[in-house]
């Protein structure tokens, strides 16, 4: 997994790319930790260049929905491919991540 | 059948992955099915390596694919502490992101992956296997290209 962090427009902006499963989960955990701890602004994931997530991986995503909720911020993934989206979706998570099909679109949710 | 060892170590994981996804392309698996099954078997694998080896490296961890009639098959073998299916109970991920927790959706995945998916102790091993059921068509054709590998029940 390669995982990239910037901020574009006051949100936090994370590119993760390649495979996350249990080892690389704890550098995604970590990036979000970072992002969450900003306090302020939306956090963006490009999924982009995303060929497989685990389980691990997907659990960490998860625990920062209601920590972000709670600081009234969002967390918006977009560029998620359709075998990924799949996997969301058995999961009924396509139902409670907030997600968008580029970076322009998930920008102009946060707006 | 194909069988390969490895460590109960989380580091160990790409490997797993590896291993099924070339068996898979070995049977001539469609693809979409094979990432299914590749996901589904490395969420046994990270349980077993986590939850009943508490990732001991020195402990070892059997992987084995084939086809049953009808059927792909996967099992994993390992000697860590046995699972207790009666202590096991499904979260929903509403309970799990209110509880931010991580963990809980692997062996939810696993089942939702694979047709089936059992799981027993015999002696002193953990028996994980896998079914992913095959259309008549596909398992001609796996039949076909796969005829090295062995037969397992389902």
């Amino acid at each position: 997994m390669q995982i990239q962090y910037s901020t574009e427009q006051g949100c936090a902006l994370i590119s993760i790319s390649g495979e996350v499963d249990a080892t690389s989960a704890l550098e995604l955990d970590r990036i979000l930790q970072w992002a969450q701890q900003q306090e302020h602004g939306n956090v963006l994931i490009n999924c982009q260049g995303l060929a497989y997530i685990s389980s691990a991986g997907l659990g960490v995503i998860v625990s920062y929905i209601k920590l972000l909720q709670e600081q009234s911020r969002k967390l918006i993934l977009f560029g998620i491919s359709k075998p990924i989206y799949n996997i969301f979706s058995i999961l009924g998570l396509e139902n409670l991540l907030v997600m968008a099909d580029s970076e322009q679109e998930a920008l102009a949710l946060c707006a | 059948m194909k069988t390969r060892c490895f460590s109960c170590d989380v580091q160990c994981l790409p490997e797993i992955r590896t291993f099924v996804r070339e068996s898979l392309v070995q049977l001539a698996v469609p693809h979409q099915m094979a990432a299914a099954m590749v996901l589904a078997v490395e969420e046994i694998c990270t349980n077993v390596i986590i939850h009943g080896n508490q990732r001991n490296g020195l402990r070892q961890l059997q992987v084995s694919l084939g086809r049953g009639d009808g059927f792909l098959v996967v099992e994993t073998r390992d000697n860590g502490t046995p699972f207790n299916p009666q202590a096991y109970r499904e979260h929903t991920i509403e309970e799990l992101i209110e509880a931010r927790r991580r963990g809980g959706m692997g062996l939810q995945l696993a089942h939702r992956l694979m047709d089936r998916l059992d799981y027993h102790r015999h002696g002193n091993q953990n028996v994980w296997t896998l079914y992913k059921r095959i259309a008549c068509s596909h398992a001609e054709h796996i039949r076909s290209h796969g005829a090295d590998h062995g037969q397992l029940q389902p």
